[in-house]
């Protein structure tokens, strides 16, 4: 049972690996960037997984650090993204950015450090779910056409959507579960966990993928 | 309690699945309308082409009409004065001076009528542009050919002499449709009187060709096997986002209506 452990470690092991090997060149532009961030990401699973299945202490504060790297990461991306879409992607990206800061800020300083911000998370959720079907709402009313299975912004998209999507209705649910012995249940949510971390990084690297093609066909 | 935490359990991977088929389908729709798009995008594509192509024709049709037209005029024109002529003088007995002088001169007056002839001629030739001075004139001078053969009266009404500047390839069009329309008249409908009126509005052009000839049944016309049909004609008025109407019958002439959007020079 090992193996349904680590996981979601193997998966986000994969994606970095792939993403080493689509997006090493200069001309990925930005998405280089996806290097380290999955990197770090990698680390912070693997951490997570040690943590709580080999030396059977809480991991929340591991996630909890990672929060803020992984929300302006996420917002950053996004406002590379808007970019072919909207004309002032940097305030848009500022005014998200700076209030999950605050946020998460408010929340660390009045719990405990071993506690997890669910707020913070259901905010950092909410704002990307939020940007997303903005992104798609523009990109549907372009006049111009784009082959989506070549489209790397897309996919990438596409990925933080479905994974926030599932991920907030699955939190808020477990949530509140009162009464219950939640820990009977973590295996079923560890379930879900999997399956929508194999979506948002399955997505993610066929976006690398398209990346990659994109800057050959462009270097031709 | 095990009960109660099952229930939990699959309400947890109820909820979950519910909201990912959501999330999926969310992302199949972005499919398909993009996939839309996609097809519109490309029809817009091969209508504009089918226009350029039509645009194409409708200039080639234009400049073989009026070679036509030339080349009728020499022949039954210009080739009968020279004919004539070389008749006349080829008759001339130098041994009656008074009436040589009088065959000379009925010769010397038909090479004149040539000469203006062959005038009128090489200015339709000159520059090869039919539309150079505009719907109106063009449409003048073409009813002006048709009337030489003596078959036809034309009666032209138009609203206006200075028509505003509208863009040349949608003066070729309804040039085109005009002169199919006359050639088919000629063709088929036996008539001798055709009145062919323009009224200009800010937004259309309302055309108006009717003529005194034998009619048609238009339900059951076959599409024209020479020159341009009414399918094509209606084609090509579609394409400029008009209308055609036509109203004849049996022994009672033939009216035909265009009424075409204006695109203004520029515009």
């Amino acid at each position: 049972m090992l193996w349904f452990y680590t996981s979601i470690v193997d998966i986000v092991f994969v994606c970095f690996v792939c993403s080493v090997f689509f997006l090493k060149q200069k001309n990925a532009g930005w998405y280089r960037h996806f290097i380290w961030f999955l990197g770090l990401s990698f680390l912070v699973e693997l951490a997570g997984y040690l943590c709580f299945f080999i030396y059977h202490t809480k991991n929340h504060f591991i996630f909890k650090f990672f929060m803020p790297v992984e929300a302006i990461f996420s917002f950053w991306a996004m406002a590379h993204i808007f970019k072919n879409l909207i004309r002032n992607t940097a305030l848009l990206f500022w005014v998200v950015t700076g209030s999950f800061i605050a946020c998460y800020t408010i929340e660390v300083l009045s719990i405990q450090f071993t506690e997890y911000s669910s707020i913070s998370s259901d905010v950092l959720s909410f704002a990307v779910i939020i940007l997303c079907l903005l992104y798609y709402y523009l990109f549907l009313k372009q006049e111009t056409y784009t082959n989506l299975w070549q489209h790397a912004d897309f996919w990438v998209l596409t990925g933080f959507f479905l994974f926030y999507f599932v991920i907030t209705a699955s939190n808020y649910f477990f949530k509140h579960v009162s009464g219950i012995n939640q820990k009977s249940i973590i295996p079923l949510r560890f379930s879900i966990l999997i399956v929508i971390n194999l979506i948002l990084y399955g997505c993610w690297t066929y976006a690398f993928l398209c990346r990659k093609r994109k800057t050959i066909s462009a270097s031709y | 309690m095990p009960e109660k935490e099952n229930n939990i359990g699959l309400l947890l991977i109820a909820i979950s699945g519910v909201f990912l088929v959501a999330g999926i389908f969310m992302f199949l729709y972005i499919m398909l309308v993009n996939e839309r798009k996609k097809r519109f995008l490309q029809e817009k594509d091969n209508m504009k082409a089918e226009f350029e192509n039509e645009l194409v024709k409708a200039s080639f049709e234009v400049q073989e009409q009026t070679r036509k037209n030339i080349a009728s005029d020499l022949h039954d024109n210009i080739g009968q004065l020279m004919s004539l002529t070389s008749v006349i003088l080829g008759s001339v007995n130098l041994a009656d001076p008074d009436k040589s002088a009088t065959k000379i001169f009925d010769a010397r007056q038909l090479v004149v009528r040539s000469i203006q002839e062959l005038r009128s001629l090489s200015k339709v030739l000159y520059g090869d542009n039919i539309l150079q001075n505009g719907l109106v004139a063009s449409l003048k001078q073409e009813i002006a050919w048709f009337e030489k053969a003596g078959r036809f009266s034309i009666d032209f009404i138009s609203n206006t002499d200075e028509p505003p500047a509208a863009e040349r390839e949608w003066e070729l069009f309804v040039f085109r449709l005009l002169q199919e329309s006359l050639n088919n008249i000629i063709k088929h409908s036996q008539a001798n009187r055709v009145v062919i009126s323009l009224e200009y509005t800010m937004e259309r052009l309302v055309v108006l060709i009717s003529d005194n000839g034998i009619g048609f049944d238009v339900a059951a016309r076959a599409p024209g096997s020479a020159g341009l049909g009414l399918l094509n004609m209606r084609r090509r008025v579609m394409l400029l986002n008009g209308t055609m109407d036509i109203t004849s019958a049996n022994q009672r002439g033939t009216e035909m209506r265009f009424s075409i959007p204006y695109k203004k020079h520029g515009g």
